[in-house]
């Protein structure tokens, strides 16, 4: 009996396709209004994050479930995860306490950590203690510091805002979410709006712009990461880089699922039947000399054609304004790849 | 082995080679059997990207799998027959951790370093690491299984230390992970030519002179010399060269474990008897296990739609195969009576005593009462809030330290080798294995759900050790070998899964560190109540723990009921371990270090020991904890790792003394 098994599974194993063909298309989760063209519009803010000035007493609902109540904004702000932090610093507030804040200098970079912030410790273990001198009258946190908020409560309101986790929501749409909802509970709703002007301009321009050097065809873009010499990180449908190829008009051609981060780690040869791409690495790996001039890398169809570019790095988990550096990266480097770019400059008109 | 069954293995062995490479080159590969065939012959007349990735990526990953199978054998059996050991590998003689170890150091520091930089720098970390064994185990007891166990000590110290440094600068840590996993993926066929240059001619210089000389020193060290062998620049050269040729593998692949260690026993089981018989089936026969191994997690690969690294696999199907050599007749371990040293000690003054308590007393106010004001340290009074994140640190760091402590008592005395560690049963992997699992599947443990986690995956494994070792009495060394193989087994997933580099890589990787932050209140309770009831019964079965420590047949025919006495011991050891790993992750040396400490401070008999032994640990991880949360202030150093540096580096030099 337990050999009939045995073989019968064996069996089932073996009659799994063992080649890899290209992936079906699957669902990603996208809301239906993105299909064609993405949108900050697409999932509207509460209205009352909207009003100018702010109404208070506010009431708002954090990821994972709990409701605050707000009956002035708060002064004293502390974000205790990267992309909290930059909401704060974006909407004009100086925040008084975050975590590791030079590495925050290195690896984000903007907008600009004011001075006078207390570094209360890594983003895995802060530092209680230094985040209750630092007397905050608001704290927000990430999902994975859940477990801090018994004892985090005790000092201020505390609200847990997760983006990266969660594969059934879109990354940028989440963190425009949580943008506004931070704008309306410190009360710059004009500072929202500032950057969602900001924000569909520069698409508008570089959506405008891409269209005029490719000859308004459609284009395949790919974004990715290096990760070893055979492996890369792609960006999946729910990252924010996604969503920018979008917007400007373009598409990605990997199919794949959403996942956790947005990013999945796939080798090499799994680009390797991308034939209309155009590929943009982001950010500089030790190795990348190696792999840019490996085989398995210039026998792809768009090494062979040319068509790939260095994108300025950015932190791809952040809040509103690393959409705005997403844009930027990802928009120059489509029009440094455009026919006749590199003949040309289009870069200086902009 | 019968004549038909050795026909037999080997008729199953031709199958799966068959088997493995119809695989490899069929997997995931469009191509049919005619395109390949043309494509090799003409390379030139490449033109799709799958022909590419045939010529350039399948090819140069079955190449450098043969080779590096065949060196993983060769150099198996090369070590197995130098130290006349059948369970001795690069595995379990540390040079693999050695060289990870290295790497991990080197490249934290220095990130454009080259191949040939990362090659030398993994040589002299497996180098290191040898001459450490020896230098614990002692020339004439090379043979035994106190080189193995002195392989995983080491294999710990390392693992700790690497850890550590990953955690302190984090951001690099990413690709290092999947290529620590152990993967063959290539990219042309620069690194299988690198790898021929500096491996064949070493590999072939070893199957021509090598047999004469292992053939003498398999007599024996002593009857080697007396036939005017000179026993130790020869065995160092030898030992030197396989360790060399590992390095470099070792900088291309990553870790590979087991196929080192198996490929000798099944070359023996198959019946090659000369030295060189031995070193050139167990060559053959580890290509193919690799190979094997590699089609399997290519197929894997493709199944799962994600990225599996060989290792993992290699783990994976090594384990079992290793259990099966080891439950063999021939490979038993025998019981070995305890080596009590023999030196005489001081019992100690009521002075000295009284003066440790003071110390303790301080360290534990210290612990409770210092902030940082600023810059400037200050000892303050914790105001509510404070006290409410202290407190269940304090606690846990206690508890925790007693539980690793009295788990390293009862353990040593049982198998009757100093040189155990709890963590060595398995029960630490497995708990950290059921979090990370955890946090994979998304559930989120914290606080008690982590706890109730960590313990869950400590029995399950518990349990799994006393079933494989049940028709076997029992037999307490047997389990620390089982429990060895499992830690392995279950480190390759986790090391999978610190491979995606993301925010929970540094959650997981703080778990590994063993860090008293994730201290909640329940815990804590939890904690203190368990390892108190676990420690009074132990304190009250003292007379079973000492006659046991004495031998197993001494015990019986004084009447105890062994087998019920040793599962009850060592559920008791698994239990204290578990728990405090659960409380705090993993914490390596304390179980080890502080029975010796204690035995030295005067502490001999069982009950005396288990509280010396206790409060040892105790003040170790206060003092460990209290270090870590202040020195690199606002950051963190976690506790466990502290405090396992400060008992390897204890334990290493009372080891190095003791030989002299």
């Amino acid at each position: 009996m337990q050999r009939r098994l045995f073989l019968a599974s064996l069996g089932y194993a073996l009659t799994r396709p063992v080649w890899a063909n290209a992936p079906t298309a699957r669902h990603t989760h996208t809301p239906a209004c993105m299909a064609h063209h993405a949108s900050f519009d697409c999932l509207p803010v509460p209205r009352a994050w909207q009003t100018d000035p702010i109404k208070y007493p506010l009431t708002i609902t954090d990821s994972i479930g709990q409701t605050h109540r707000f009956d002035r904004a708060p002064k004293r702000v502390a974000a205790l995860n990267w992309d909290l932090v930059e909401n704060v610093i974006a909407l004009g507030v100086a925040p008084v306490a975050s975590c590791e804040i030079e590495a925050y200098q290195t690896w984000v970079r903007e907008p600009a950590m004011p001075a006078g912030v207390i570094d209360v410790g890594s983003r895995t273990a802060p530092n209680v203690g230094l985040i209750e001198s630092s007397k905050p009258d608001v704290i927000f946190i990430t999902g994975s510091q859940r477990a801090l908020i018994p004892a985090l409560t005790k000092i201020a309101p505390t609200v847990c805002l997760e983006n990266t986790l969660a594969t059934g929501l879109n990354e940028a749409l989440e963190a425009w979410r949580q943008f506004a909802m931070m704008g309306a509970i410190l009360s710059r709703p004009e500072a929202v709006t500032a950057l969602h002007t900001q924000l569909t301009l520069r698409l508008d321009f570089y959506r405008q712009k891409i269209a005029v050097a490719f000859d308004h065809q459609p284009i395949q873009i790919q974004v990715i990461r290096f990760s070893t010499p055979t492996t890369v990180f792609v960006y999946g449908p729910n990252s924010i880089a996604d969503f920018v190829v979008r917007a400007l008009g373009a598409s990605q051609p990997y199919v794949m699922e959403p996942t956790a981060y947005g990013l999945q780690s796939v080798r090499i040869r799994a680009l390797g039947n991308l034939e209309n791409a155009y590929v943009i690495y982001v950010g500089h790996v030790p190795f990348e000399h190696k792999v840019l001039n490996s085989i398995l890398w210039t026998a792809t169809p768009f090494a062979r054609k040319g068509r790939v570019q260095y994108g300025d790095n950015y932190w791809s988990h952040g809040g509103a304004y690393s959409i705005l550096q997403t844009v930027e990266t990802i928009g120059q480097a489509i029009l440094k790849m455009a026919p006749g770019a590199r003949q040309k400059s289009l870069v200086e008109n902009i | 082995m019968r004549v038909r069954t050795r026909w037999g293995l080997l008729g199953i062995l031709i199958l799966i080679l068959g088997v493995s490479v119809w695989a490899t080159l069929r997997i995931d590969n469009p191509l049919s059997w005619a395109q390949q065939w043309a494509l090799i012959w003409h390379p030139q007349a490449a033109a799709r990207y799958d022909d590419f990735y045939y010529l350039y990526g399948t090819l140069p990953r079955l190449a450098v799998a043969v080779l590096g199978g065949a060196t993983l054998g060769l150099v198996g059996s090369l070590i197995q027959q130098l130290t006349l050991n059948r369970m001795a590998s690069p595995l379990t003689l540390g040079t693999s951790s050695g060289a990870w170890c290295a790497i991990v150091v080197a490249s934290a520091w220095l990130p454009n370093l080259t191949a040939n930089g990362i090659n030398g720098v993994a040589f002299v970390g497996a180098l290191a690491a040898f001459l450490l064994i020896v230098a614990i185990t002692g020339w004439q007891r090379m043979n035994s299984l106190s080189i193995v166990m002195s392989g995983m000590v080491v294999n710990l110290l390392l693992g700790a230390l690497a850890t550590a440094v990953v955690v302190m600068q984090s951001q690099f840590a990413t690709n290092i992970f999947l290529w620590g996993a152990g993967d063959l993926a290539q990219n042309g066929w620069q690194n299988f030519e690198w790898l021929v240059i500096r491996i064949v001619p070493v590999l072939l210089l070893l199957i021509v002179f090598a047999p004469k000389i292992l053939t003498l020193l398999g007599l024996g060290h002593e009857s080697a010399k007396a036939r005017g062998l000179n026993v130790v620049p020869t065995f160092m050269l030898l030992m030197g060269l396989g360790i060399w040729s590992v390095s470099a593998l070792i900088t291309v692949t990553g870790i590979l474990n087991f196929t080192g260690l198996i490929a000798p026993n099944i070359a023996r089981a198959l019946g090659a008897r000369s030295s060189r018989a031995q070193l050139v089936v167990s060559a053959g026969l580890g290509a193919l296990l690799l190979v094997a191994t590699d089609a399997l997690s290519v197929y894997a690969s493709v199944l799962a739609n994600a990225v599996v690294p060989t290792g993992v696999l290699a783990a994976a199907v090594g384990t079992p195969l290793f259990l099966f050599f080891l439950l063999r007749r021939e490979n038993r371990p025998s019981a070995q009576l305890w080596d009590r040293p023999t030196e005489r000690t001081q019992p100690r003054s009521k002075v000295f005593w009284g003066v440790a308590a003071l110390l303790s007393f301080a360290v534990l106010m210290i612990h409770l009462t210092i902030t940082h004001v600023g810059t400037d340290v200050a000892w303050r009074i914790p105001d509510a809030i404070a006290w409410s994140q202290r407190w269940p640190r304090t606690v846990v760091a206690i508890f925790a330290g007693a539980g690793f402590a009295m788990a390293g008592v009862i353990l040593q005395r049982q198998i009757h080798n100093p040189l155990a560690s709890p963590d060595l049963l398995g029960v630490s992997s497995g708990a950290t294995f059921a979090v990370v699992l955890a946090m994979l599947l998304g559930l989120t443990p914290y606080g008690l759900s982590a706890f109730g986690y960590a313990i869950l995956g400590s029995i399950l494994i518990l349990v799994g050790l006393l079933w494989v070792t049940r028709r076997l009495q029992y037999d307490p060394t047997l389990l620390i070998l089982v429990g060895i193989a499992t830690s392995a087994f279950l480190d390759a997933f986790t090391t999978l899964t610190l491979s995606k580099g993301t925010l929970d890589t540094y959650s997981i990787l703080e778990w590994l560190s063993g860090s008293t932050y994730r201290a909640s209140a329940d815990v804590a309770i939890l904690l203190a109540l368990s390892v108190t009831l676990l420690g009074v019964l132990c304190w009250v079965c003292h007379r079973a723990l000492t006659l046991l420590g004495i031998g197993r047949d001494f015990a019986a025919a004084r009447g105890a009921a062994v087998q019920i006495q040793t599962v009850a011991m060592m559920v008791a050891s698994a239990s204290l371990c578990a728990l405090s790993t659960a409380a705090m992750g993993p914490v390596a040396f304390l179980g080890l270090a502080c029975p010796h400490m204690a035995y030295y401070l005067g502490a001999k008999r069982v009950r005396t020991q288990l509280v010396v032994s206790a409060w040892l640990g105790a003040t170790l991880l206060l003092v460990a904890d209290t270090i870590g949360q202040n020195i690199v202030f606002p950051q963190e150093v976690p506790a466990g790792m502290l405090a396992a540096m400060v008992g390897a580096t204890y334990f290493l030099v009372l080891m190095i003394q003791k030989r002299r």
